[in-house]
């Protein structure tokens, strides 16, 4: 497995960047919003899929990573890259703040905690009108292609991304496999059993969250220079509820899911807004839940292969063991 | 000659994809206090969630002549078979008296004492349940809940009654205590017994018959003067000496 | 002085729906072990199935009543159709399944309905009282006695009849309440059906209010979440005060504290809930008592 991987990535990578003089500008605007939002969900994943914590917040991370590098830009006249890696930085640190309650909250409480930030970001923005442009939003300063290459802005800012999301992706699967990261799945499975490894679940969570939101600063970051103008109903509650979709239809582990999970977030909504004015929410609320249960249906089937029985109720109360071995079965996948 | 009350048959019992229950028979007569031996992780718990279908299972269970393996726990617990679980299971944020009351509300069918004459034999085989009704189940000491659990199963009504490992955690002089009052419960109400207990001396002073499990399956029957009289076929299925395949046997 | 009761009152009133809302909330938590982020989407479909029926010719009470009994049915649906067969999935799974009902209600209530505010005229008529500069309306000393009346209600089925004997203990403990024979199923759809129910009131008694559009209580979602927190699980009338100060106190923010406008509304009850997870997690008046066991 490892081998292979070795030798698709590069060519992986290779291929995306092939790509930059075949597809038209508007494939590749779309692909280097996926990648941006991969990043992000390669983030929330980390979180999610590995630690066990729930976030409904990271649209407001984003927001901070991406209304930073704009602010960045056009106030203080920093150079695109910089301006990322200092947005990136601030996110970073605002998610450790953040983080420091997850070593007294947890579970759903600390949803809920992430989920008002998700709420309260946009509001806060329009509030600093003064700082941010308010609703009106922020015009950012446009990207400058470097050393006269012969390459549109769309097609710089795919490479770009494509670039990062590759780096991305390799340290995140570096990390995944490291002590560090089996850390995180003892933790997830059980906090006392965490304890009894010598690792602390609280710190494990701040730390956790930091990187998350470093991502998510990233991510944003790199969002936001695609998008151009920043205005605070992008970094808006209902984003963070697609990047919770991305990550859980990706399977929230593994760097696959996180791309797949984003590429669902961007074409669909295309998709089905082109089927017509008032089908297109209630046909994407209706994909998730396919997604959903396919994935339960699944989950379930592997739960009982090479067993004999087939007779169940479904009025039973299944056994409390059956339940954790059904979602370790489902974070592995 | 007549039926047994619950009689399995050919039972497996699965969590998820793993197999803890192989090919288990046993039955339990009407009127009958049947133990259910066996050392930690044999399956004794599985066994008795297996009989009241809370866990995967193949084989059949029948219960007062029917079959019951594909009904679902309440129903089969309407049909008579009463479930003291590992752990007590008492509702710990209701009080004392509710936990009670909630017993009462699902009369099995042929059942008929009215709930209060029900209710006044249950305190008079436990009294400090009386004392205690006001209280939060939750606040209780471990005995206590056991007591509850106890009484609360039986005050449903059942005709067969499930009690898992009930001396688990409790000091030894409750344990006697509570076994004392449950011989003096079994004989004033008609209930018949299977209980699973891992303190075989209690289990043995109890009970009639008795079941050895091991690894999942009957290692070793007998009544329980057979058994006392053959400590070593006792300590060796124990031990799971001359026994079978490993695997999981998880509880 | 005036303006502190005015803000006071209406305060008291919308409190009144948001803890209606976080009571209904608090329901399925009890039963399920989730928070439903559709809840509020749900009360808002209540609230245009009320007002499609009142368009129809129907009395505003009976109106009242057939959503309720329609908003029941759906919730006992909802719970049997979409949520049973991932019961047992992790948290998150569940908490998707409750966001993809949050949008895609939303959805259908803005394609049979529209996306444009409707008015709609005051449930309780229109007389007004002045209590010095103040004015209270009837629509909010209505509201404020509909939430009462709905809590006793609830309090005396979950606390005194033996079906809600069943469904608390249902709720606590899903598996001890089966072996005594109780339908735990039957519980939860039952739960979700009164939550449904709940909603529905709290969003016919806000329309007048917030004007009827398609996000109407998903707007309150963070601080029905607060009211639920603050007045910590398991508590019902806890839930209850905590919305009446959520209500209260986010009014007074408006009105004393100039970083507090229409925009900020949501930071008031964003502080209350980090404050209450990190001083007393169980909320005010909640018991330790989780979700399923």
């Amino acid at each position: 497995m490892r081998t292979s991987r070795r030798f698709a990535t590069p060519v992986m990578v290779l291929l995306c960047v092939v790509l930059t003089w075949i597809l038209s500008d508007y494939q590749l605007y779309n692909l280097t919003q996926v990648g941006a939002l991969a990043i992000v969900v390669l983030g929330l994943n980390l979180l999610m899929g590995h630690l066990g914590s729930i976030s409904a917040g990271h649209s407001a991370l984003m927001g901070v990573g991406g209304y930073g590098t704009v602010l960045l830009t056009t106030r203080a006249d920093v150079p695109g890259p910089f301006a990322i890696v200092l947005a990136t930085l601030a996110t970073c640190v605002a998610g450790l703040i953040v983080g420091l309650p997850a070593l007294r909250i947890r579970g759903l409480s600390f949803a809920l905690v992430t989920l008002g930030l998700a709420i309260v970001f946009p509001e806060l923005v329009i509030h600093f009108s003064g700082l941010t442009g308010g609703a009106n939003g922020l015009a950012s300063a446009p990207v400058a292609v470097p050393f006269g290459l012969a390459l549109t802005q769309v097609q710089w800012m795919y490479l770009v991304v494509a670039v990062s999301l590759a780096v991305v992706v390799f340290g995140f699967l570096l990390v995944a496999s490291s002590a560090y990261g089996r850390g995180l799945d003892a933790v997830r499975v059980s906090e006392d059993l965490a304890n009894s490894c010598g690792v602390s679940p609280g710190r494990a969570g701040v730390l956790t969250f930091g990187v998350s939101a470093a991502l998510a600063g990233f991510g944003g970051g790199l969002y936001q220079l695609s998008l151009g103008t920043a205005t605070p109903d992008t970094y808006s509650f209902s984003l963070s509820l697609s990047l919770v979709f991305a990550s859980v239809i990706g399977g929230m582990r593994g760097a696959i899911g996180a791309i797949v999970g984003a590429a669902f977030i961007i074409y669909a909504p295309n998709y089905t807004a082109s089927l017509g004015n008032h089908g297109p929410q209630l046909i994407y609320a209706l994909l998730i839940l396919a997604v959903v249960y396919g994935r339960r249906v699944i989950e379930l089937l592997r739960a009982r292969r090479g067993t004999v029985d087939l007779r169940v109720d479904t009025d039973v109360t299944p056994a409390e063991p059956a339940r954790q071995a059904t979602a370790s079965a489902a974070q592995r996948s | 000659m007549s039926e047994p009350l619950l009689s399995v048959e050919g039972l497996c019992a699965y969590y998820g994809g793993v197999q803890v229950l192989r090919d288990v028979s046993l039955k339990v007569e009407e009127g009958e206090v049947v133990a259910l031996l066996g050392p930690n992780g044999a399956g004794k718990t599985t066994l008795m969630k297996a009989i009241s279908h809370a866990v995967r299972i193949s084989g059949s269970v029948t219960f007062a002549g029917e079959e019951i393996g594909r009904r679902s726990t309440a129903q089969i617990a309407r049909a008579g078979i009463g479930h003291v679980p590992e752990g007590r299971g008492t509702f710990t944020d209701l009080t004392v008296l509710e936990n009670l009351q909630l017993a009462m509300s699902n009369q099995p069918k042929g059942r008929s004492r009215s709930a209060a004459s029900r209710l006044d034999a249950i305190y008079e085989v436990f009294p400090k349940l009386g004392e205690l009704s006001p209280r939060l189940a939750g606040k209780l000491s471990g005995g206590e809940q056991q007591m509850l659990a106890i009484a609360r199963a039986v005050l449903a009504g059942p005709r067969l009654l499930l009690i898992d490992e009930p001396s688990t955690g409790l000091a030894p002089n409750l344990v006697a205590e509570m076994y004392e009052r449950l011989g003096h419960l079994i004989s004033t109400w008609e209930i018949s017994v299977l209980i699973a207990e891992q303190n075989v001396h209690h289990a043995l002073g109890i009970a009639r018959r008795a079941y050895v499990l091991a690894s999942g399956r009957v290692a070793l029957e007998g009544t329980s003067d057979e058994l006392r009289g053959n400590q070593d076929s006792l300590a060796s299925a124990y031990l799971g000496e001359g026994s079978l395949t490993t695997s999981a046997g998880g509880h | 002085m005036g303006l502190l009761l005015q803000q006071l009152v209406s305060g008291i009133a919308s409190g009144m729906m948001i803890g209606l809302l976080g009571m209904a909330l608090s329901t399925v938590y009890q039963g399920t072990g989730v928070l439903n982020f559709g809840q509020g989407a749900l009360a808002t479909a209540s609230a245009y199935i009320a007002w499609h029926l009142q368009q129809t010719g129907w009395p505003f009470w009976w109106s009242f009543v057939g959503s309720l009994v329609v908003s029941f049915a759906l919730g006992w649906l909802i719970e049997r159709v979409l949520i049973r067969p991932v019961a047992d999935a992790p948290e998150l799974t569940i908490l998707v399944v409750t966001a993809a009902l949050l949008l895609g209600v939303t959805a259908v209530v803005g394609m049979i309905w529209g996306y444009d505010a409707q008015a709609v005229s005051s449930s309780f008529g229109d007389h007004v009282w002045h209590l010095g500069d103040a004015v209270v309306t009837a629509q909010q000393v209505g509201t404020a006695a509909a939430g009462l009346v709905a809590l006793v209600i609830l309090h005396l089925v979950l606390h005194r009849t033996s079906l809600g004997l069943k469904m608390r203990a249902s709720a606590m403990n899903r598996k001890s309440a089966a072996y005594l024979g109780v339908n735990t199923s039957r519980m939860l759809g039952i739960g979700w059906g009164l939550a449904a129910a709940m909603g529905a009131a709290a969003g016919i008694f806000s329309a007048p209010v917030s004007q009827l559009n398609p996000d109407m209580m998903t707007n309150a979602l963070l601080m029905t979440f607060a009211a639920l927190v603050l007045g910590g699980v398991g508590s019902l009338g806890g839930v209850m005060i905590g919305g009446v100060i959520v209500g209260v106190s986010t009014n007074l923010g408006f009105t004393y504290l100039p970083f507090i406008s229409g925009d900020t509304a949501d930071v008031v009850p964003f502080v209350v809930i980090l404050a209450i997870l990190l001083l007393r997690p169980q909320g005010l008046f909640g018991r330790e008592s989780g979700a399923r066991s």
